[in-house]
């Protein structure tokens, strides 16, 4: 049986690695900082899929990304989406060709959503998520754009209806009221998506212990869960959350660590 | 040991590289036929796309006849990752129909959405996969826990395996892995699979 996810995301702007609080953005450290004192590869081992983004608000720096990118991938042993300022095929040639298997497209595929069928048609449609990042205004829901800046024009239900034919892979709906609270998902989104919705769903945001995350990965509409705060799953975080997972009867993987380990350098 | 990469510039290559040197080994990016050298003792045939644009590429690069020695006549290991597996089959019906490289004679068709129920193409994401009767290190602590990273829209069948091949069920059941002599395949990404799939390629280079 195809199993569910546990994703995590890394936050990338100009050297540096962030935490992130309702799209307000904290310097955690730099790359040697996320190898050694952050200790990312242990912390790899127990996910299922890598997202990393370039949230910078400068002139996006592709060429230091994709170095980052290469370096975070080089032991690390799932499936990896870079992300942040995708709005050309070169770009996204560039990072698939290089470093990534999957890129997230969000702003370009409201500004230009040509652009998802001018990649998906060079790339497979699988090769693309799209990202949708939210807030909730009362009952209402509006997207946003630009690092969570700009709100769209279109009615947030019209937007994700239309995304409903668009060719790309999987969607990541993101919440910027949950970002970094450690709150729990937003699963009041989860009712804007058309029943006929057929492309499997991301939900981010508010994940602040093993909980939340097995309370998102047993839902069924939901494919996969994110999370992108670097503080809440510290050490064995992630693999306290597995452990939960199976011993409540989930069919979900079970990575063995020790073995991975044991792997290292073995036919040197 | 030397573990040479065929490049033919299709998807993402540092993926596998990156596994193979985990492991220690050493690799070498093979960009045509001069570079598959004797010293290379394991070859990995991997790619992303599509199977007639990676035929294609293959033939431009001028390797195919290369290739057909060293895996059919020196008997050197090969190990074919997704659309990689896929080419070594005899033939596909992505764009059109294309012959492979017919390494093996099991034939690439795509997913028939009669037996997908509501399931998605492509099938994305983690899968376990059953063992058929096994007597060789390739498979060997891979169990009914053990998951693979999958994505792919196209299948090979299962005709001509008797013993030594795994298989996934997706709406219904293909061929997620095989070993015949010399020659090996996985329809999923052994380099994307955590534990599991090193395991795997770890076997796949020490099984003597």
């Amino acid at each position: 049986m195809l199993k569910k996810r546990i994703i995590f995301t890394l936050l990338y702007a100009d050297g540096y690695f962030y935490q992130s609080r309702n799209y307000n953005i904290q310097k955690v450290g730099n790359i040697e900082w996320l190898f050694k004192n952050y200790d990312f590869y242990n912390i790899s081992y127990y996910i299922d899929e890598l997202i990393i983004l370039n949230i910078s608000r400068k002139v996006k720096e592709n060429l230091e990304f994709i170095k980052k990118v290469e370096l975070i991938s080089k032991n690390c042993f799932v499936p990896i989406t870079a992300g942040g300022g995708i709005r050309s095929l070169e770009i996204a040639t560039e990072l698939l060709s290089k470093c990534c298997d999957k890129i997230l497209i969000n702003s370009a595929a409201y500004e230009k959503p040509k652009i998802l069928e001018t990649i998906s048609k060079v790339f497979g449609q699988q090769s693309i998520i799209v990202g949708v990042d939210f807030k909730k205004d009362n009952k209402n829901f509006k997207a946003y754009i630009n690092n969570g800046v700009k709100e769209i024009d279109i009615n947030f239900k019209d937007y994700i209806d239309n995304l409903k034919n668009m060719p790309f892979g999987e969607i990541n709906l993101n919440s910027i009221d949950m970002d970094g609270t450690g709150m729990g998902l937003d699963y009041d989104v989860l009712g804007f998506i058309p029943h006929d919705f057929q492309k499997p769903i991301i939900l981010s945001g508010g994940c602040g212990n093993a909980k939340h995350i097995s309370y998102g990965i047993k839902n069924h509409k939901i494919n996969a869960v994110s999370t992108s705060n670097l503080l809440n799953f510290l050490g064995d975080g992630l693999k306290r959350c597995r452990e939960i997972l199976i011993s409540d009867k989930i069919d979900f993987p079970e990575w063995n660590i020790t073995k991975l380990r044991k792997f290292k350098n073995s036919l040197k | 040991m030397k573990v040479g990469i065929i490049n033919f510039k299709m998807g993402n290559i540092n993926s596998v590289k990156n596994a193979l040197e985990y492991l220690g080994c050493q690799t070498v990016i093979i960009n045509n036929r001069d570079h598959l050298k004797d010293e290379i003792s394991h070859i990995i045939l991997p790619g992303v796309g599509s199977f007639k644009d990676a035929m294609n590429n293959l033939r431009s690069m001028l390797i195919i006849e290369k290739l057909r020695e060293e895996v059919l006549i020196k008997k050197k290991k090969i190990l074919g990752i997704c659309l990689g597996m896929q080419l070594l089959g005899s033939s596909s019906t992505e764009d059109g129909f294309t012959n492979g490289l017919s390494f093996v004679e099991n034939k690439v068709t795509r997913f028939n959405i009669e037996d997908m129920g509501n399931l998605q193409i492509p099938h994305i994401g983690f899968n376990n996969i059953k063992v058929i009767k096994s007597n060789n290190k390739f498979f060997s602590n891979v169990d009914e826990k053990s998951n693979f990273y999958f994505v792919h829209s196209y299948k090979m069948d299962v005709e001509n395996f008797s013993q030594n091949f795994a298989t996934c069920n997706y709406g219904i059941d293909f061929l997620a892995a095989f070993q015949k002599d010399n020659i090996y395949g996985t329809q999923f990404h052994p380099e994307k699979s955590q534990s599991c799939g090193i395991e795997l390629i770890f076997n796949f280079l020490n099984n003597k």
